[in-house]
């Protein structure tokens, strides 16, 4: 990771791949059927689908927060591809051990080379540190040096126009401001692989509106691949070059759309009629997973 | 252990804190305005000694059929106590002794406490362990047990710091291992996701998470420290003379004044620690805090 300000070139190969993987909780919650697909360097995916289908616990699994029951979710690296490097989260029946952060092979420090970020649900801000000290969290826990954590911060809270409310704690700030500032503490370890678990979702609409586009505006300035949930398909339209659908409960993928709109995309797209075209695709589709 | 466990049978007197909290939480001028504030405890105050004068004057005689001198009037109290040079520096020194020993008996119940706190939020079978004898610590009659602790170890201040730990540390563990365990699991995903370790986790988010329970737990133990110095007084007289040993020698003189003064002064000390933690508590997290309006 250099700087935030000067992005190097990635590889156009996926990111992310999940391959076949499947989910049981322990309580025989069967939350995936098998789910396959990937994230590349500069892809916007989005998945859609019912409540409870299981997409936040994609992101847990392609996170490491969780494992899959069985398939794997490979991490590659992003810029200087290395064989032998490969992050991959197995299956819990082929893991030598049970605990999620002790995996050799899935070193959740800051020693793997592909970064991941993740904006969760809610802020999930720490309510007694100020934003600036709660952007520089993972920054901290990834032992990065105090000039350097500084800058990184500094250059993290500008990007999500932050700037003037670094000494504010999270309860003196709206819920959007909340979003921006978790936002940019990943955006501090510089993600090469951006998770979104419907981020949005408790905004209003103009907010988010808002937020949806200057997230594509980090996205093209900062290239990295994203992989967003979310309950609102305009969002998922306006935001994606792919939009996933998944059934219902166990999740699997129904539907594939690829957007056929290029980046930069201007907020009048939401009104044109091409859009609309797309997303009554994906709400057909969508509808189709719910029975 | 990552999910939190809250034991809703820890005697917790405070609420979490949340994750996300409303923006429109009431601040602290929405509780009232400065004139209710100065109104409110004076005629409380009015009250409080106007009810007195007639426990004096009136209803000792005509409900109870005592005599009026077992409750002083207020004004004879004052003047014996207060007023009176030889007395108020009697009284004064006694009052140092309690607060010390009691001083004492709180930093030991806090380090131990807070301690024991930590150890049994790391897992639930530890919690489990220990639970029943902390209760069992608050729960024995200490009157009873002060005794037998003075037969062990001495009937010095020693075992006074002894009684005050005994009756203040229930509070403290139950208050921050409460504490401990409201960080949302949310939170806890934030330091898994960067591998964290046990110190970690502890240092940069439960014991911060915390720290509005702690407090809470510091304020009811100070509290019962005080009374736990002037509990052990009653029974120990060696050491340093403090204000229980006096109030016990004026009631068996029947100085029945001087009685209440030494129990008002034991009373404001107990009061004072009390506002002293409710202050501290509010330089300290009032900046992140919502409940640290003004309460102590």
């Amino acid at each position: 990771m250099t700087s935030t300000t000067s992005t190097p070139p990635r590889t156009t190969t996926s990111l992310l791949e999940f391959s076949d993987v499947t989910k049981t909780f322990p309580d025989g919650t069967h939350a995936l059927d098998p789910v396959s697909f990937g994230v590349g360097a500069g892809e916007f995916v989005t998945v859609v689908g019912p409540s409870g289908c299981g997409k936040s616990t994609l992101l847990r699994i392609a996170s490491g927060l969780d494992r899959p029951t069985t398939g794997s979710v490979r991490v590659l690296p992003a810029r200087e591809p290395r064989p032998g490097k490969v992050g991959e989260r197995r299956s819990e029946g082929s893991a030598a051990n049970s605990g999620g952060a002790a995996d050799p092979a899935w070193p959740v420090g800051g020693a793997r080379e592909t970064q991941i970020g993740y904006v969760f649900q809610d802020a999930t801000l720490l309510q007694w540190r100020t934003v600036r000290r709660n952007v520089e969290l993972f920054a901290e826990l990834a032992n990065v040096p105090k000039a350097e954590r500084v800058r990184r911060v500094e250059e993290s809270l500008t990007l999500v126009g932050l700037d003037g409310f670094a000494s504010k704690y999270p309860k003196q700030l709206s819920g959007g401001m909340r979003m921006r500032a978790s936002l940019a503490r990943s955006l501090v370890m510089d993600p090469d692989v951006f998770l979104f678990d419907e981020p949005f979702g408790a905004l209003d609409e103009i907010t988010r509106e808002r937020l949806n586009d200057e997230l594509l505006q980090l996205f093209r300035r900062q290239g990295f691949g994203a992989l967003f949930i979310t309950h609102s398909i305009s969002e998922a339209v306006f935001l994606s070059s792919k939009v996933l659908v998944m059934s219902a409960r166990p999740g699997r993928i129904v539907a594939s759309f690829d957007v056929p709109f290029g980046y930069p995309r201007s907020p009048e797209l939401r009104f044109d009629a091409a859009f609309a075209a797309v997303a009554g695709e994906v709400s057909h589709a969508l509808r189709g997973a719910h029975e | 252990m990552t999910t939190p466990v809250i034991d809703p049978t820890g005697g917790v007197l405070t609420t979490a804190t949340g994750g996300m909290q409303a923006i429109s939480a009431p601040s602290e001028a929405d509780r009232g305005h400065g004139w209710v504030n100065v109104v409110g405890p004076v005629f409380g105050f009015a009250v409080f000694v106007g009810f007195w004068y007639l426990m004096h004057y009136w209803i000792l005689e005509h409900v109870f059929d005592k005599p009026r001198f077992l409750v002083t009037a207020p004004h004879r109290v004052v003047d014996k106590s207060f007023l009176d040079g030889a007395t108020r520096s009697d009284m004064l020194y006694a009052l140092g002794w309690t607060a010390l020993i009691s001083l004492i008996g709180l930093a030991v119940a806090i380090s131990i406490g807070m301690t024991l706190a930590v150890v049994m939020a790391q897992a639930t079978w530890i919690e489990r362990s220990f639970w029943p004898y902390l209760i069992a610590a608050q729960a024995v009659p200490i009157l009873a047990v002060v005794p037998i602790l003075g037969n062990i170890f001495g009937f010095g201040m020693g075992t006074r710091v002894v009684v005050c730990v005994i009756i203040s540390i229930f509070p403290i563990v139950s208050n921050t291992l409460f504490g401990l365990l409201s960080a949302d699991t949310s939170q806890h995903d934030l330091f898994t996701l960067r591998g964290a370790g046990r110190w970690t986790r502890l240092t940069k988010l439960q014991l911060p998470a915390a720290m509005p329970a702690i407090f809470t737990g510091f304020r009811i133990a100070a509290g019962l420290s005080v009374i736990g110095a002037v509990v052990g007084e009653l029974f120990f007289r060696r050491g340093g003379k403090g204000i229980g040993i006096l109030m016990d020698q004026y009631r068996s003189r029947t100085l029945f004044p001087q009685t209440y003064g030494a129990l008002i002064l034991s009373s404001l000390l107990g009061i004072a620690v009390f506002v002293f933690f409710g202050w501290l508590s509010k330089l300290v997290i009032g900046r992140w805090h919502e409940s640290t309006r003004k309460s102590g």
